[in-house]
């Protein structure tokens, strides 16, 4: 249950993060807050040569607000995410989510950033990232993309992020639509992961009719689950139970849930579908009050 | 790989005493604090995150100390269940609430438990029943129970309110 030997780096820009990454290639790993990568180091699930600690990075701690967009750096921990007022008040999903990853313990060291570059099909900010149309820049030494969340998951523990590039910040859109975002999720008990776990956002008209949503579920196939079509489909139906389950049907029918000792695929599809509901049902209440409903 | 990493030096406080070590990169704060240092009241029951027994105090915050490098506590401030008493080997008033509250039986989970307890009473003097259990939700007890590790700190929490 020790790592096997590797030789530590705690580089003080980021430039020269990205330099030591250039150099060392896929014999390196980047450690943020290391809450999933040092069990998979105990357990010797991976064997880097190198470990490259970003805890040396300056003001990789930011959390801010920038031309209506929400920036998350890359040692933006989860527990500051849930403590912060800006994130509660403009974009309660965000804090929500964060607030059901583990235990405060993992929370406290766990980064945002982390999380979504180590894409764990149960975790929950994949998902959020997902439904609320983040932006994930990845930066090398060749240069910079911004990716949508939607293009940066490709599968099971797999992103779009290439050899040399490291995961620099998430931008998530600060409007109407986010500040009415909901994370919702079931778990057997405190700190588990998800058996299924629901981002969602939805506002509606004056006369109740649906004007914009976003959904996307974890825990139920190799990465986040959402349906555009669905959700283009959803605008300008009245809002009511009967649409959203049939919402939740249309999405869940990409899903590719696992049957394992814990819950049956079964189980987990009528689990989601009743979060769906339950997690739009919320959101149109919280957008209607103009802000968030509760975290 | 073919030749051993070199080895890191590392600088931090440990329960107000300034420590200066040479580590392995690959070693965990919790061995760091335990073999290097003696401090064997942290304990380790599974070294991947699980149990929460290695709990410990990071500039304040509760942490895993397994799932942390000793080398990332590079100028933190650690404390460990040895740093939470009142010195002279007098029992602080949790420390004395998990003894005549029965919040012990062998003792493996206690010093995680009194770390996560010693955090959540710190920002939040007077928590419910529910803010305490969700509080230790992290450490695993396989003797207790619980009810009575629950009891022990909102007994503190009271006494400590007097
Ligand atoms: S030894 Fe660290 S959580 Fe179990
Ligand atoms: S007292 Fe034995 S594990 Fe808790």
């Amino acid at each position: 249950m020790k790592p096997a030997p590797f030789s530590y780096e705690r580089p003080s820009t980021e430039a020269a993060v990205l330099e030591r990454l250039a150099g060392h290639g896929q014999r390196a790993k980047l450690l943020a807050g290391g809450q999933s990568l040092m069990p998979m180091l105990a357990l010797r699930l991976v064997r880097p040569d190198v470990v490259i600690d970003l805890g040396g990075l300056p003001d990789a701690d930011r959390l801010e607000e920038h031309d209506q967009e929400l920036k998350i750096g890359p040692l933006v921990r989860h527990q500051a995410v849930v403590d912060s007022a800006l994130v509660r008040s403009k974009i309660p999903g965000l804090a929500q989510a964060a607030g059901w990853i583990g235990h405060r313990e993992i929370r406290n060291r766990g980064t945002v950033l982390g999380s979504l570059a180590h894409a764990d099909p149960a975790a929950e900010l994949p998902a959020l990232a997902v439904a609320l149309g983040a932006t994930l820049v990845c930066r090398s030494q060749k240069g910079e993309r911004l990716l949508p969340a939607a293009e940066f998951f490709l599968g099971l523990f797999q992103t779009a992020l290439a050899e040399g590039e490291m995961l620099v910040s998430c931008h998530l859109p600060l409007n109407d639509l986010t500040a009415a975002s909901v994370f919702t999720e079931f778990a057997l008990r405190d700190g588990d992961f998800a058996l299924a776990a629901v981002a969602a956002s939805l506002l509606t008209t004056a006369d109740g009719k649906v004007a914009s949503v976003r959904c996307a579920v974890a825990g139920m196939g190799p990465m986040p689950v959402s349906d555009p079509s669905a959700e283009q489909q959803l605008i300008g139906e009245t809002a009511s139970e009967a649409v959203f389950t049939d919402f939740a049907h249309d999405l869940l029918s990409h899903a590719e849930p696992q049957d394992d000792l814990r819950a049956s695929a079964d189980y987990r599809l009528k689990l989601a579908a009743s979060l769906i509901v339950e997690a739009l049902t919320e959101s149109m209440a919280a957008g209607r009050k103009g802000g968030n409903a509760r975290v | 790989m073919s030749e051993m990493p070199g080895r890191v030096a590392v600088r931090f406080v440990v329960n107000g005493r300034p420590v200066e070590r040479e580590v392995e990169g690959r070693q965990s704060l919790a061995d760091c604090l335990r073999d290097g240092l003696s401090l064997t009241g942290t304990h380790l029951g599974c070294e991947q995150g699980v149990c929460g027994a290695c709990n410990v105090l990071v500039d304040g915050q509760v942490v895993r100390s397994c799932l942390m490098l000793a080398a990332q506590a590079e100028g933190c401030q650690v404390t460990t269940v040895e740093g939470i008493g009142e010195g002279d080997r007098r029992l602080n008033p949790l420390q004395q609430a998990f003894l005549d509250n029965h919040g012990l039986q062998c003792g493996f989970c206690t010093p995680g438990m009194l770390i996560a307890a010693t955090a959540l009473l710190k920002e939040n003097p007077h928590p419910s029943r529910e803010e305490v259990t969700a509080a230790i939700s992290g450490v695993v007890c396989r003797c207790t129970g619980y009810t009575d590790i629950v009891d022990s700190i909102l007994a503190a929490a009271d006494a400590m309110a007097r």
